[in-house]
């Protein structure tokens, strides 16, 4: 198995805070990882990290065997890595048809191109048809992303990460704020629109963690605490002391 | 090397003169996030208001009536158009201020006209702070106030001449003093922390009881009444005319930009060095060719400058890196 | 979208001549086209690319300069370039300039690209102050637009001649504008105005985005200029002026930003002002900014988007609230008079030295030395600003009321 995401001794400080003290973590290509930890550990950072939203104060980050800390979100993107946001980023002036033709435009390739109209381009209308439904947005077909529910914003902003055929996605807490048959529906969307590819996703919802998790990376304090199974975290002591305290396990959410 | 000492004090107390109206332009940006285009339009209001108190009831008074009248119209304006508009985004709120100054513009020149006014100091600032007198006899001489008018007159006693306007010095100490004060404020007083505060937190300290918008708006108005004192200040100094908004704007724009938004060390310092720069490029006045001198260069370095800084660091000289 | 109205548009357009018989208002037309030009090419900035330019008129006025140029230069060097390619030469000379001004100008976003391309626009417009041979000092450069050789008989001589040479770049204009909005690139553009910072993470650099929107921008703003250039045969620094930049902002903003038609609106809106308004009061421009900020305040859309809400309205709107409607907008009419009426009448203290104290308001003589005529238009301001919130606030109450 190739390793596709690398973190090597990272650390990032703000000022004179430590957010991230000493970060080792490498993930498997076609692994799907799940990323827990207390509020505060530092899992948006390290997201921030990896998407280059700014530089690690220390260590490397290696993407696809190339080394990414430090360069441009764009440019990162551009390698194949998708992130999806906690607070929702979708482009409010336009309907939710424009919003993931965007993604999809920039997925297959059309991104500067001005010398077609983009009615024309029947497979950018097809696959942008089938995000819609996939993410069962195809009713608010023309709603503005801006007059559209808290629920269906946040399945926008799944679909506009999706969108774009990387195949390293980051999700940071798909599912917060979502009711029961919410969680259940996205969580088999991001299943099937995951498989093949290697996944990182921030997650409070243990449900959906040991529902999809490969292997699962618990944050406290700025440290990976354990990267295991979900069987060997759950069994894991010092995770339980931690963070995840003497819960009694609850029964993996499936279909 | 006299030469060089009265350009230079000329060139800072044009500087300052910057700096006391980028200075409010800046705290209103990085507190309200919002540029207010129409802050040289108050300096321009701030000289015309300034000249009428002036002709009616002194300039003294105008020194004080200028700010207080630009403070309460800033007020108004935030409360009543700004904070409407503050919800539909930063295009809007830079279209609603660009807006105020055209209207200010029009105004302006309704009231008062379309020419100059006659603006002047009060009589004890009109003549020279100080002045020196290089002679063959008697080497470099410096006088308080101006020189005999005999002693400059004459070619063969004096070699020349140079005097530092009492209303410069004037700008420079009032200007000091004013930014002196608003440091101060902001540094060493409750008031400045919370202003300080509700920058970045906002939210915050409105759950903690403060009332951030009125905190706004006597931000806003305390903005506008550095400019209305500024332009009191410049108005009496340099010009009071219709174009005196647009040519001081683009500058100050230009200070903010070079700076960093929102950065008042970036203000500070690319005030002094832009007012030196151009006080000493017209003091120079050197042929560069193509039948262009350096005085003729003047107007255009801010902008040359800005070009410079955009290529090589467009953030600004302090400003943070951002989209 | 409905293709009857654009038929029924372009044969209006070029059956004009024949219709009106005018020379003055096939100028009116012709100004029109030009300013359409700009205020379209002004609108693929702020409008589809939420970027605010204070100095599109540099890339009008540099197209002008550099259309004018190889106009004379094709001249005196006996070249036969034909006249209809002149605002080419414009266009490409606006591109020439974005590819320094606008890659400057698109570092940033935002409010700092606001205030760079004000910069930008003040050391453009200075250096043209200064004297070169280039921009012709104050008087600016001439230009004969006048062909010997008549291809197909036109020498541009006519009015009509040149109406239709600027209709038809208004037209072809028009058209790529809009085809541009339609490609990917376009759709980028309008993603990178709502949210640049997504943008950024799904690949793309708004920078790239933003620079090739002043490219295209100032291609067109060109053209404009061009045809200026040809239309009055003589560009002068003006024509970089920061006026014309803020006319520009203003009238586009007017129109309306947020749909395609928007920008023709305003161009019509800029030249009527210009030409219509200007000459009927000394006040214009404040009414112009007073309607500005009356327009961002209250009606973003602008008045195309005031249009369009007004047209989406069911029948069955205007028969419930039909007469409330009505005293509304008398009320706000005569609000708007006695507002008029006190601003002509402070203008005319101004001028009273000159012109005396008296001003035509319409069939009325006003007289500013009577206080009897300032509080009559005091009161009627008053009156019809009180039915107007009155009416405003009853019509809210009825709107909620019925949902």
């Amino acid at each position: 198995m190739s390793t596709v995401l690398e973190l090597k001794n990272v650390q990032m400080r703000f000022g004179a805070t430590e957010i991230l003290r000493s970060i080792d973590l490498s993930i498997s290509a076609g692994e799907r990882v799940a990323l827990i930890g207390p509020n505060g550990a530092g899992k948006t950072t390290l997201f921030n990290l990896v998407s280059g939203r700014f530089a690690p104060s220390a260590g490397e980050v290696w993407l696809k065997n190339q080394r990414i800390d430090g360069k441009k979100p764009y440019a990162i993107a551009r390698l194949g890595l998708a992130r999806s946001f906690q607070a929702t980023q979708v482009f409010s002036g336009l309907s939710v048809f424009e919003n993931l033709r965007c993604s999809v435009l920039l997925g297959l390739g059309y991104g500067g191109q001005w010398l077609t109209s983009v009615s024309r381009l029947k497979v950018v209308t097809a696959r942008t048809e089938a995000l819609m439904e996939q993410t069962h947005l195809e009713k608010q077909r023309d709603t503005l992303a801006q007059a559209l529910s808290y629920a269906d914003q946040r399945a926008l902003e799944l679909g506009i990460t999706l969108g774009g055929e990387a195949d390293v996605i980051l999700l940071d807490e798909p599912t917060a704020g979502m009711s029961q048959t919410e969680t259940l529906f996205f969580l088999e969307l991001i299943k099937t629109a995951t498989q093949g590819k290697t996944l990182l996703m921030v997650e409070h919802d243990m449900g959906v963690v040991f529902g999809l998790a490969d292997k699962i990376a618990v944050l406290v304090d700025g440290k990976v605490l354990a990267f295991d199974t979900p069987q060997a975290v759950r069994a894991n002591a010092a995770v339980q002391d931690a963070y995840l305290g003497d819960f009694s396990v609850p029964v993996p959410v499936s279909a | 090397m006299e030469f060089f000492v009265f350009s230079l004090l000329n060139g800072l107390s044009y500087g300052l003169l910057l700096f006391l109206l980028s200075a409010g332009l800046t705290v209103i940006l990085s507190l309200m996030g919002v540029l207010n285009f129409a802050h040289a339009s108050f300096y321009m209001l701030g000289a015309y208001v300034g000249y009428s108190v002036s002709i009616h009831a002194g300039y003294g008074l105008a020194l004080f009536a200028a700010p207080v009248v630009l403070a309460v119209l800033g007020a108004g304006f935030e409360r009543w158009v700004l904070r409407r508009i503050h919800a539909y985004g930063h295009v809007p709120e830079l279209l609603i201020t660009f807006g105020l100054s055209f209207l200010i513009l029009e105004l302006v020149q309704g009231v008062w006209g379309r020419t100059a006014l006659p603006f002047h100091p009060p009589e004890f600032l009109q003549g020279a702070a100080f002045s020196a007198v290089k002679s063959a006899a008697n080497g470099l001489q410096w006088f308080w106030g101006s020189p005999a008018a005999a002693l400059c007159q004459d070619a063969s006693l004096a070699l020349s001449c140079w005097s530092f306007p009492a209303m410069r010095a004037f700008t420079m100490l009032v200007s000091a003093l004013t930014l002196g004060a608003l440091y101060l404020v902001l540094v060493r007083t409750r008031l400045g922390w919370i202003i300080q505060a509700s920058r970045t937190h906002p939210a915050m300290l409105e759950s903690l009881g403060h009332n951030v918008p009125r905190l706004w708006m006597l931000v806003f108005a305390a903005g506008s009444g550095l400019a209305g004192l500024a332009g009191v200040i410049g108005g009496s100094t340099f010009v009071t005319e219709p174009a005196m908004a647009a040519t001081v704007g683009s500058v100050i724009f230009v200070v903010v930009v070079v700076g960093g938004l929102g950065s008042l060390m970036g203000a500070f310092w690319v005030s002094l060095a832009l007012g030196l720069l151009q006080t000493l490029a017209v003091s120079f006045d050197h042929p560069l060719g193509f039948g262009v001198s350096l005085a003729q260069l003047a107007p255009v370095l801010p902008y040359a400058l800005m070009v410079l800084v955009l290529v090589l660091r467009p953030q600004g000289l302090f400003g943070a890196k951002d989209l | 979208m409905n293709a009857a109205p654009w038929v029924a548009v372009v044969a209006g357009l070029v059956f004009a001549p024949e219709l009106l018989h005018s020379t003055w208002a096939l100028t009116l037309l012709s100004q029109i086209g030009i300013a359409t030009i700009a205020c379209l090419s002004f609108n693929l900035l702020l409008g589809q690319g939420g970027m605010l330019s204070f100095g599109h008129a540099t890339y009008t006025g540099l197209g002008a300069y550099g259309a004018i140029h190889t106009l004379n230069a094709a001249r005196a060097a006996g070249v036969d370039f034909p006249v209809s390619l002149i605002p080419l030469a414009g266009g490409v000379s606006g591109l020439l300039a974005a590819t320094v001004l606008g890659f400057l100008s698109s570092r940033r976003g935002g409010t700092a690209l606001a205030m760079v391309t004000l910069g930008l626009a003040e050391l453009v417009f200075s250096v043209a102050l200064m004297g070169f041979t280039f921009f012709g000092g104050e008087s600016g450069i001439a230009g004969n637009r006048v062909t010997e050789s008549a291809p197909w008989g036109v020498t541009f001589a006519s009015p009509v001649e040149m109406y239709y040479l600027i209709t038809a770049y208004a037209l072809l204009s028009a058209v790529a504008l809009y085809a541009l909005t339609t490609t990917p690139w376009g759709k980028m553009l309008n993603a990178v105005r709502d949210n640049a910072m997504r943008m950024e993470f799904l690949g793309v650099n708004p920078q790239t985005i933003r620079y090739r929107a002043f490219l295209f921008s100032a291609f067109f703003a060109g053209i404009s200029g061009g045809l200026a250039a040809l239309l009055f045969e003589r560009v002068t620094p003006d024509a970089l002026g920061l006026e014309r930049s803020a006319s520009l902002v203003l009238f586009t903003y007017l129109g309306g930003i947020q749909s395609f038609i928007g920008p023709i609106v305003g161009a019509v809106l800029m030249v009527l002002a210009n030409v219509g308004l200007s000459s009927l009061t000394p006040a214009w421009l404040l009414y112009v900014g007073l309607a500005f900020v009356f327009g961002v305040m209250f009606a973003p859309q602008g008045l195309t988007g005031l249009l369009q809400t007004a047209m989406a309205q069911p029948r069955a709107f205007y028969l419930r609230h039909g007469v409330i409607l009505f005293a509304l907008l008398v009320s706000l009419g005569v609000a708007l008079l006695g507002i008029a009426a006190l601003v002509e009448m402070a203008y005319q203290l101004q001028l009273e030295a000159s012109l005396g104290s008296n001003v035509a308001f319409g069939t009325f003589q006003l007289h500013i030395n009577r206080w009897q005529d300032w509080a009559a238009a005091c009161a009627i301001a008053l009156l019809g600003g009180w039915f107007f919130l009155r009416l405003r606030h009853a019509l809210i109450e009825r709107l909620g009321a019925k949902t």
